[in-house]
């Protein structure tokens, strides 16, 4: 488990790559084709309001939308203009054959229809600073499955703990909404290599908690979050660890 | 709204001209009957973000330098991710990795090393959030190319000496993106925390400088 660097990037390259070719089809996805029919669109040279504008495109002209960019969209015009456009110049825009066009920014919607979760924070793990980073995946509305990674700093010992966790949320569309969670994984405690003998040792965790999500705008939420950790011990009592833990996540 | 109505429902009677003859005189009637009658027949696409190309992420290495207090400077070698969530702000994870000298005492006194070879060993990462800042563009002759600087802070681990220690970073930074998806970037960044390799406790900051590229994708 310990972390020896020259060995791993040889495999996170490969993976990475492996990624990529993945990611591949991604590239060969229709172009989108639009009819603007706000008054104007104006037209960036870069994915952001501070890039100059050269180019406006008229109402009724058709665009191509090639790619996106966080809140901007890279678009081309009948006589190849390209430039990017920002998502609000786009609410009221039209299909060639008048579907109807949902290019909205993510809501209150996507957030009661979310699918994946990423989040970092930072808490008290028993005493310890503690990071800690999560991948959420909802199966149902109510039912969601994490993957959570967590690695404390305390003054005697450093612990990293690995645990996937069952999370309920009985009020998914609350804009505070509370959560459960159940679930199981391993810790590795490594004490301080200036206190005598030190030995790592690793355990099996059970854990449970609960907290609460708020839901702030976009594709962003808050998380505050109580777990009460049971290590499996071979002494005759478990040890139990307390995490108190805040952080932000997005959604996808 | 009204006018998007009136769009549908002016291609549509297009679709059903030939069949809308007897229904001229409901044509008054309001928009459920348009509904029921329209719906069926046009089979409509919603289309939505899904069939558009998205280039949220972003993956670079990086090489530089970094100065680890009393363990000298020495080149540093890494990767990073990120991910773009508005055109502000962005979050990135690092990975770094160099191996640092004897200290100036270890050299000049010529006693016993401090640390093993493999525990001069320092590699670190660490999860941040960054702040675009100042957008623009130079130029290069007659080429424009995007450029934006940011601000970056955040937390993480670092692995040095046998131990590990929970270590703030903070800096910044400048991007300039030679096509959409390919960014070159300079990094200064200070990592921070806290030691007890000779001794006493030291609170240690650990300065680094990068050349890196990215692509996006």
């Amino acid at each position: 488990m310990k972390f020896v660097a020259h060995n791993n990037h040889g495999i996170l390259l490969t993976a990475f790559f492996v990624c990529l070719l993945l990611s591949l089809p991604s590239y060969a996805k229709d172009k989108v084709s639009v009819v603007v029919t706000d008054a104007y669109a104006e037209m960036h040279t870069g994915p952001g309001r501070g890039y100059p504008v050269f180019h406006t495109i008229e109402k009724g002209e058709n665009v191509r939308i090639l790619k996106q960019r966080t809140d901007w969209y890279k678009v081309e015009t009948s006589k190849g203009k390209k430039g990017w456009v920002y998502r609000d110049e786009f609410t009221h825009t039209l299909g060639l054959h008048g579907e109807e066009v949902d290019l909205s920014r993510p809501g209150r919607e996507d957030f009661d229809n979310r699918r994946w979760e990423l989040g970092v924070g930072g808490g008290n793990f028993s005493g310890a600073r503690a990071l800690n980073t999560y991948l959420g995946y909802h199966l149902t509305e109510n039912l969601g499955a994490e993957l959570r990674f967590t690695e404390a700093f305390g003054k005697f010992s450093n612990s990293k703990m690995l645990t996937l966790n069952a999370v309920h949320h009985p009020f998914p569309n609350w804009r505070v909404s509370p959560f459960f969670t159940l679930g199981t994984g391993g810790i590795l405690i490594t004490p301080s290599s200036d206190i005598v003998q030190p030995e790592d040792r690793e355990n099996s965790v059970l854990t449970v908690g609960g907290g609460f999500t708020f839901y702030v705008s976009r594709s962003f939420l808050l998380r505050i979050e109580y777990n009460d950790h049971t290590l499996v011990t071979q002494r005759e009592s478990n040890e139990e660890v307390d995490e108190w833990k805040a952080g932000f996540s997005i959604f996808f | 709204m009204e006018s998007r109505f009136q769009y549908i429902f002016l291609i549509a009677s297009l679709l059903l001209a030939p069949l809308s003859y007897a229904q001229d005189e409901e044509k008054a009637d309001s928009e459920a009957v348009l509904d029921e009658v329209i719906n069926p027949d046009l089979e409509r696409r919603k289309i939505d973000e899904e069939r558009i190309d998205s280039e949220n992420f972003e993956f670079g290495i990086f090489a530089g330098v970094m100065s680890v207090e009393d363990f000298g400077t020495n080149s540093v070698y890494g990767f990073r991710a990120g991910y773009h969530i508005t055109e502000d702000f962005f979050i990135e994870g690092v990975y770094g990795s160099t191996t640092t000298t004897p200290t100036s005492y270890e050299v000049l006194s010529g006693g016993s090393p401090l640390l093993t070879d493999e525990q001069r060993q320092y590699d670190y990462y660490n999860l941040s959030l960054g702040l675009n800042l100042l957008p623009g563009e130079v130029f290069l002759g007659k080429y424009a190319f995007n450029t934006a600087f940011y601000v970056i802070g955040g937390a993480g681990n670092t692995v040095f000496a046998d131990n590990e220690y929970f270590t703030y970073n903070f800096g910044g930074g400048f991007r300039i993106f030679t096509t959409d998806w390919l960014a070159f970037r300079v990094d200064f960044r200070n990592h921070l925390f806290t030691h007890n390799i000779l001794g006493d406790d030291k609170a240690i900051q650990n300065l680094e400088t990068h050349l890196g590229v990215s692509i996006y994708f």
